[in-house]
């Protein structure tokens, strides 16, 4: 392509997306030990990670961490990307890049099918398994002190093991104005000048009205006056 | 990693290519030899991976080298860069060795470089307390160094054959929004070369070594430290690519080319190990921040204008053409860099440096420095007949 041709196209239109990962905070809030035992989510969290990965694979890295760009033609494609004004619900997680999704359907042609095969959907099955078991451990020793409603469901689980991108579908970035220069489509419009500094304005004002007190004391004649004036205006 | 030294282009050609993008060539206006302030000189290496350091195990370091020297570097390498605005001052591993691109013009040095302080560094600082001669300390030091900046050669091959394909300069144009957005160094490629280093040194032995490298990385700035969880072959290729999807991404989807496709092996154009030797080494020699006369060290990386000495001529004209052979083949080598085949070694026990080279399977050739830039071959025999046991 060469640049003749591409000036007269638009440069193609980009989104900006951030990465958000839920992850399973396993640390007992005194920080005394594990809510769950570490081994059991590994492979979850494997799995998470290859989400995240597959994530990152269909997007282009940001000079910024967890940033990324995407094509804006390319958006309908992605299953885990969100407009940022709606957080994906529970109907949503089967959807997104998460755990769940990794069990359900794969992430196919992705080189990271690997992790969601059989393993992780027994290592999924026997963490659901864990935690019912504590839920009903702590239900039995601590009896009415105990809520039930403050802890997730073991069917919620797949909440805190997902990942997705979020967008602003109105907001998009020409590509030039990324690459500026080196870009091969014309350059975004150079920014307006900036507004006159107030500060200055009033300095200018102040003596203006000086030179005018001055002239009429007498102490400059009318065509100093003027110059002076003129030149004052002219910086 | 799939291009090796056989598919690469000389760089040479490289550079005669991107000639032909715009902007993709850009004047430098560093100073290659940033670190060190007072004047050195420079021995050229070579980026085989091979290097004898030779220098005595008696040495000790002055007292004011700890505060002055070692101190100073610690700053630099673990602590300078958790503030991203604090300038281009170099980081982490990045202090102790640098990488200049060949896509700067100018005619000034490109490749590596590696003050031979930053051996004294790590040997007193990453490798301190851990059973080994000093010498061995410095090669492994060496060894680390030069994978680390040897992948930023690799990133940088990669880019520019993208850059020849897309007609793209996308080198250029990643490192003017870097500047502009004063981001001081690219945390996925210090992550990549950090992790391409502990993948090197994971083989050393005894173990200690590569565990000592891993504890220094851990402490060292956002990036180089995440290394250590991407040095499995998948998380790596996965980061390689991450890295020149970061050089040539937007530029490729302004050419209509969707790179993020997962047909598209994005690092399969970085060069294998085989292929980084192409780039060059420059060792600095700042043995004064050392306290150390610069007689105390020798570093060989390559041995060149080889002179065959009378008693050398007699005997190689007895032994076997296979032999021969192999001693003109590796005369060659030995002036590109000492490949590891080689197996440098110094004599012991022999008057003067005597070193040795081996030749094939049972055969070896003692060399001796000329003291004018040349080497003289003194003598070639067996294994045995040279005193090898």
């Amino acid at each position: 392509m060469n640049s003749t041709d591409s000036d007269k196209k638009a440069a193609p239109a980009l989104h900006r997306v951030q990465i958000v990962v839920k992850r399973w905070a396993n640390c007992v809030q005194d920080g005394s030990g594990w809510l769950i035992d570490p081994a059991h989510l590994v492979a979850v969290n494997r799995a998470l990670d290859g989400c995240i990965r597959f994530i990152e694979s269909r997007t282009i890295p940001t000079l910024r961490p967890h940033e990324r760009f995407i094509s804006k033609a390319t958006c309908g494609d992605e299953r885990w990307l969100f407009d940022v004004n709606r957080v994906p619900i529970e109907a949503d997680w089967p959807i997104a890049a998460g755990v769940m999704d990794a069990i359900t359907v794969g992430i196919r042609g992705s080189r990271f099918q690997k992790v969601f095969g059989r393993e992780l959907v027994s290592a999924w099955q026997a963490l659901k398994e864990q935690w019912e078991a504590i839920i009903r451990e702590a239900q039995s020793r601590l009896g009415d002190r105990f809520h039930a409603t403050d802890f997730p469901r073991a069917q919620d689980l797949g909440g805190y093991f997902i990942a997705w991108g979020e967008y602003s579908q109105t907001q998009e970035i020409g590509s030039h104005k990324l690459l500026g220069r080196f870009s091969i489509f014309e350059p975004p419009e150079p920014p307006p000048p900036p507004p006159p500094d107030m500060f200055e304005v009033f300095k200018t004002t102040k003596k203006h009205i000086e030179l005018g007190e001055q002239r009429r004391a007498g102490h400059i004649t009318e065509q100093e006056y003027i110059d002076r004036v003129g030149k004052l205006f002219e910086n | 990693m799939t291009i090796d030294e056989h598919q690469m282009k000389p760089i040479q050609e490289v550079v005669q290519a991107l000639g032909d993008v715009s902007r993709a060539l850009v004047p430098y206006e560093g100073d290659p030899w940033q670190r060190p302030i007072i004047p050195v000189t420079v021995t050229e290496g070579a980026g085989s991976g091979e290097v004898l350091v030779d220098m005595s195990e008696e040495w000790d370091y002055p007292d004011w080298v700890e505060r002055e020297t070692w101190d100073a570097l610690d700053r630099d390498v673990f602590e300078h860069s958790d503030l991203p605005a604090a300038s281009s001052r170099a980081a982490g591993i990045d202090a102790l060795a640098w990488y200049v691109s060949f896509h700067y013009t100018g005619g000034g040095p490109w490749g590596i470089f590696i003050p031979v302080s930053s051996l004294g560094y790590c040997e007193n600082r990453i490798f301190r307390g851990l059973r080994a001669t000093r010498a061995g300390k410095w090669h492994l030091a060496y060894d680390a160094l030069l994978a680390h900046e040897q992948m930023h050669f690799a990133v940088d091959y990669a880019s520019a054959q993208w850059e020849v394909l897309l007609h793209a300069p996308s080198w250029a144009g990643l490192h003017e929004r870097m500047r502009v957005d004063s981001v001081p160094y690219l945390q996925v490629e210090e992550q990549l070369a950090n992790a391409f280093m502990l993948q090197c040194s994971s083989s050393w032995k005894p173990k200690s070594f590569d565990r000592a490298l891993r504890e220094s990385v851990a402490k060292e700035p956002p990036g180089y430290r995440d290394a250590l969880s991407v040095t499995d072959r998948d998380s790596f290729e996965h980061v390689a690519a991450e890295v020149v999807k970061i050089y040539i991404g937007l530029h490729a989807v302004e050419r209509g080319l969707n790179v993020t496709a997962s047909v598209y092996d994005l690092a399969a154009l970085l060069p294998a190990r085989t292929g980084m030797t192409q780039c060059p080494v420059h060792i600095i020699h700042d043995e004064d921040r050392m306290g150390l006369p610069r007689s105390a060290v020798q570093l060989i990386t390559r041995i060149c204008n080889i002179r065959e000495s009378e008693r050398f001529h007699r005997r190689y004209q007895s032994l076997d053409r296979t032999v021969q052979r192999s001693w003109s083949a590796m005369k060659e080598r030995l002036s590109a860099g000492v490949p590891r085949s080689a197996r440098l070694e110094k004599m012991k026990g022999l008057p003067g440096d005597v070193f040795s080279v081996r030749i094939g399977d049972n055969f070896r050739v003692h060399l001796q420095p000329d003291g004018r830039e040349g080497w003289e071959a003194m003598d070639i025999g067996s294994h045995k007949e040279m005193g090898h046991g």
